[in-house]
C-alpha cells in the first residue's frame, strides 16, 4: 500500500511517501513563501527519488484544515485532481490532529494554530489521537475555561503563543496518522474540501445583519 | 494532426473548463457561475469565490469529460489562466492545471486572461492581422494593437476605473441589483438623454478615465435626492451610457484610422453591451472598417477562450513548468 501525504496548511510544506506505515521518502520545507511554486515540484521530486509513479499510489492523505485558507486550497486541489483522475482514495486529515502526533508526556495534548485577534484553532487529543474536545475556532480564554484542572496538558504549536505555558514545537509523526486512518471509509471525491472552521467575513457580516 | 487544448479558467467567479480543437473549434465547455451567490453581497467576495472554485473544480472536470466524450489522454496540452484576477481563485485553476499536466505528462501553457478575451473571437472566425482590439470588462478598458498572433501592443487604457466597474458603481447608486451593467444597458435602451454629464477624457490621447463621470452621476443622484426630486433612472442610464459609448467609439475609430488598421475586434464582458455594439458597428460601417464581436456566450468569462488563446500560445512554444504561480496582475505580452 503506497501513500502520498501532503500538508500545505501552514507556512511549512510536508510531502511524504509511505509504504504501509513506513516513510520511504519525505521533505519538510520550513517557512516557505509560496506553496504554489513548490508543492508539485516537491511531489514530483519525492516520487522520482523513490522511483514510484504517480499511478502506483493507492491513497492520498491531505491535510484539509484548519489553517491558511490559500495554503489549504493548494494541497486539497492537487489531491482532488489526482484522486478524481486516477481514481485514488483521498483521505482528509485535520491539521490539528497532525500536530497532535507530536510526542508528549501529559494526559492530553492541545494543538493550537493562531487565528489572530485572541482567537485560535484548537482541539484536545489523547495519546491515541482521539479528538476529546473537537477541533474549533475559539478564543484562547474560552479554550482555557474548557480545560479540566485535574488533568495535565501539553500545548503544541508552530506559532509563538506568548501567553501559553507548557508550549512545545511540533514534531509530526505521519506514520502514526496513517496507522489510525488507513481504514477510513472512502469519501466522494467532489466532497473532499477544506475544513476552514471559520466562515468568511462577508458571511459573518451578513448573518449578523440579519439578526439585527 | 489535430491539436486539442484543455482550457481552465477560474480568475473571478466562474469555474470553467473547455476542450477546443485547433484553436477554433469548440468541442465542449462547462461554465459554473457563482453569480447568484455573489449577488447577495452586491459584488464578488474573493474568499467566497475561492471556496466555491475548489468545491466545483472536479465537478466541472467530470462534466466536461462526459460532455466531450474525451479522455485527458486525448488532449495535446493544458492551458490555464494564470492572471490577472483574484489570486485565491486563480490558484485553484492553476494548481488543477499543473496537476493534470504532471499526471498525464502534457505541456502546460500559461494564458493571460485578456488574451483569452481577444481570442474568443477566433472561435467564430480566424483572426486576421493587423487588428485593433477594444477590451472592455469589469477589470479592463484597453485598446490593443496586434500586428500578428500573440503580439500585443497596448496603445491606450483606463487611468482609473475600468468601464465595467463604473457601470457597477453607477448601478449601485441607482439601486439596481448586481451585476449592474446589463440592467443599465436595458434602461438606457428605453430612456432619453436628458441629464447633463461630461464626456470623460475627451482629448487626443488613447487613454480613458471613467471615475469623473461615475462621480458626476453619484453627485447628481445625491443632489436631486436632497432636493426631494425623483431621479428618472431610464433617462440617467441613457445619459450615462451615451457618454461612455461615445468616448469609447471615438477613440477606437481614431486608433483604427491612425494605425491604418481595417479590423476591430471587441472583447470582454462589456462587449455584451448593446449600446456599445450598436455604436461601434455604425461607426465602423461609416469608416469602412470590419468589426467582430464574440457571441454573447464568449463575452463573459469562459474556458473556451482560454483554450483558444492557449492553442496559439502552444504553437508559438510558450510553456510553463510545475512551479507556475498565479498572478493578480501581469502585463499582457
Amino acid at each position: 500500500m503506497i501513500s502520498l501525504f501532503i500538508d500545505t496548511s501552514s507556512f511549512n510544506l510536508l510531502v511524504y511517501l509511505l509504504k504501509d506505515d513506513k516513510v520511504i521518502n519525505s521533505c519538510k520545507l520550513e517557512k516557505i513563501k509560496s506553496h504554489s511554486t513548490l508543492v508539485l515540484p516537491e511531489i514530483k521530486r519525492r516520487l522520482n527519488e523513490a522511483n514510484i509513479k504517480i499511478n502506483d499510489i493507492d491513497n492520498i492523505y491531505v491535510v484539509n484544515g484548519p489553517g491558511s485558507f490559500t495554503g489549504l486550497r493548494i494541497g486539497v486541489t492537487i489531491a482532488k485532481i489526482i484522486g478524481y483522475t486516477l481514481n485514488k482514495r483521498v483521505i482528509p486529515i485535520s491539521s490539528l490532529e497532525l500536530l497532535a502526533t507530536t510526542a508528549f508526556n501529559t494526559d492530553y495534548i492541545i494543538p493550537v494554530i493562531d487565528a489572530r485577534r485572541g482567537y485560535v484553532y484548537a482541539g484536545v487529543y489523547d495519546k491515541n489521537l482521539n479528538n476529546i474536545l473537537k477541533d474549533q475556532y475559539i478564543s484562547l480564554n474560552d479554550l482555557f475555561s474548557k480545560l479540566d484542572d485535574d488533568r495535565t496538558y501539553t500545548f503544541v504549536s508552530y506559532d509563538d503563543m506568548l501567553n501559553i505555558e507548557n508550549l512545545i514545537k511540533p514534531n509530526e509523526d505521519v506514520s502514526k496518522l496513517i496507522n489510525k486512518h488507513q481504514n477510513d471509509s472512502q469519501i466522494n471525491i467532489h466532497n473532499v474540501n477544506p475544513n476552514y472552521l471559520k466562515r468568511t467575513e462577508a458571511e459573518e457580516k451578513l448573518k449578523n445583519d440579519k439578526i439585527c | 494532426m489535430d491539436t486539442y487544448i484543455l482550457g481552465i479558467e477560474s480568475s473571478c467567479d466562474e469555474t470553467s473548463m473547455s476542450i477546443v480543437k485547433n484553436g477554433i473549434e469548440e468541442i465542449a465547455t462547462v461554465v459554473l457561475t457563482q453569480m447568484d451567490t455573489h449577488s447577495i453581497y452586491g459584488g464578488v467576495v474573493p474568499e467566497i469565490a475561492s471556496r466555491m472554485h475548489i468545491e466545483n473544480i472536479t465537478v466541472v472536470l467530470d462534466e466536461l469529460l462526459k460532455k466531450s466524450n474525451m479522455k485527458i489522454e486525448d488532449i495535446t496540452a493544458i492551458a490555464v489562466t494564470y492572471g490577472p484576477g483574484l489570486i485565491g481563485s486563480l490558484l485553484v485553476g492553476v494548481e488543477a492545471a499543473k496537476t493534470l499536466s504532471f499526471i498525464y505528462n502534457k505541456p502546460l501553457v500559461p494564458v493571460h486572461h485578456i488574451a483569452g478575451h481577444i481570442y474568443a473571437n477566433s472561435l467564430v472566425e480566424e483572426l486576421k492581422f493587423p487588428l485593433i482590439s477594444l477590451v472592455v470588462s469589469g477589470g479592463h478598458t484597453e485598446l490593443i494593437y496586434m500586428k500578428d498572433n500573440y503580439s500585443f501592443e497596448k496603445i491606450g487604457g483606463t487611468l482609473d476605473d475600468a468601464v465595467g466597474e463604473a457601470y457597477d458603481k453607477v448601478a449601485r447608486v441607482l439601486d439596481l441589483p448586481y451585476p449592474g451593467g446589463p440592467k443599465i444597458d436595458y434602461l438606457a435602451s428605453i430612456g432619453n438623454d436628458t441629464y447633463e454629464l461630461p464626456i470623460p477624457k475627451d482629448d487626443n490621447s488613447y487613454d480613458f478615465s471613467f471615475s469623473g463621470l461615475k462621480s458626476a452621476v453619484i453627485n447628481l443622484v445625491h443632489n436631486e435626492t436632497q432636493r426631494g426630486k425623483q431621479i428618472n433612472k431610464e433617462n440617467l442610464a441613457t445619459s450615462f451610457q451615451n457618454r461612455v459609448v461615445s468616448i469609447l467609439t471615438k477613440k477606437t475609430i481614431k486608433a483604427l484610422n491612425e494605425y491604418n488598421v481595417d479590423r476591430l475586434i471587441v472583447a470582454g464582458g462589456v462587449a455584451a453591451n448593446k449600446g456599445l455594439r450598436n455604436s461601434l458597428t455604425k461607426a465602423c460601417l461609416e469608416s469602412n472598417k470590419k468589426i467582430s464581436f464574440p457571441p454573447m456566450k464568449y463575452c463573459t468569462d469562459n474556458a473556451a477562450m482560454i483554450a483558444s488563446a492557449g492553442y496559439f500560445a502552444y504553437k508559438l512554444g510558450r510553456r510553463a513548468d510545475l512551479d507556475l504561480n498565479a498572478k493578480a496582475s501581469d502585463k499582457l505580452n
